[in-house]
């Protein structure tokens, strides 16, 4: 029963007239500086994120481009090699003693 | 001592009547007639709401000028068919728990009718006592009393727009409620009788 008093208490508002004056006011204010405001905010709301992400392409690609995967052991047995390296894969040319010879090809993801 | 004006608590919650669809739909593609109707639909609750988590009529409604352009710019973040006025509640709340750390808005001037005088004496009073009650909370509190006690919201919807769990909304209600009560209780004595 109190709880409902002070309920009653508390929804207390202005004269409906002031209500309404305020209330338009705040309206047409927020549509003035959407009309002023909002292509530069857009623009730039639009942007930085589209600059983050290529900036943080390049680096990616960067640290890719300058980290190679390690040379394969290889077998025991071979007793000379030569790698070569490609811009997209790996290429390793093994001659074994009896004259063999052995041609690896690896991806990019270290698979034979 | 001061006598109190019954004033009964508006249709609110998630009761309220929302804009169509269609409007809605139309404001999100960029129509701007459908954004400013938007706009008149909502902005008395809008006010009222800002009003008293504000508790300064001049600073309401900067908060409620804030508050809808926030809505005009996030309108397309909005999915048509949801609780619309909790995501409106939730902008205005979330501004009024920013905007003392934000700058004074820059207004333009617009050149509008000024703000008619409060002709009612006792509504003028009643409002001051309640005002001045409310600034005395938190604005945790305050947000939690004026959505559950005020708006008409349950604690779980009012958790939703505070983002916080329903009994963390129903405690800082109750805190709220039971330090407004001690301070109206000096104005208004029918508020003594469960102290």
């Amino acid at each position: 029963m109190s709880d409902d008093k002070l309920k009653n208490i508390l929804s207390v508002l202005p004269d409906e007239d002031e209500i309404r004056s305020r209330a338009a006011r705040a309206r047409q204010r927020a549509l003035a500086r959407l009309d002023h405001a909002a292509p530069v905010v857009e623009t730039r709301i639009s942007w930085i994120p589209s600059l983050a992400m290529a900036a943080l392409v390049l680096l990616v690609a960067g640290i890719v481009y300058q980290i190679r995967p390690p040379a394969s052991p290889g077998p025991v047995a071979s007793s000379s090699g030569a790698a070569e390296r490609e811009q997209e894969r790996l290429r390793m040319k093994w001659v074994l003693r009896d004259g063999t010879r052995v041609l690896w090809t690896f991806n990019r993801s270290s698979n034979l | 001592m001061a006598t109190a004006l019954a004033f009964p608590a508006q249709a609110g919650g998630s009761a309220a009547a929302a804009p169509s669809d269609v409007i809605l739909a139309s404001a999100r593609d960029g129509d701007r007639d459908a954004l400013e109707e938007i706009l008149r639909f909502i902005e008395r609750r809008v006010y009222t709401l800002a009003l008293r988590l504000a508790c300064d009529p001049a600073a309401a409604e900067d908060l409620a000028q804030e508050a809808m352009l926030k809505i005009c710019r996030f309108i397309g973040r909005y999915r048509v068919g949801s609780n619309f006025w909790g995501w409106v509640y939730r902008i205005v709340v979330n501004q009024a728990h920013d905007i003392r750390r934000a700058a004074k808005p820059t207004v333009p001037e617009l050149g509008e009718h000024p703000v008619p005088p409060n002709h009612d004496p006792v509504r003028k009073d009643q409002l001051e006592h309640v005002m001045n009650a409310m600034r005395q909370l938190t604005k945790k509190e305050r947000s939690a009393l004026v959505l559950i006690d005020i708006e008409g919201y349950t604690s779980r919807e009012a958790g939703r727009i505070l983002r916080c769990l329903p009994i963390t909304v129903r405690t800082r209600a109750a805190v709220a409620r039971r330090k407004v009560r001690t301070t109206l209780s000096r104005d208004y004595p029918e508020l003594r009788e469960v102290l």
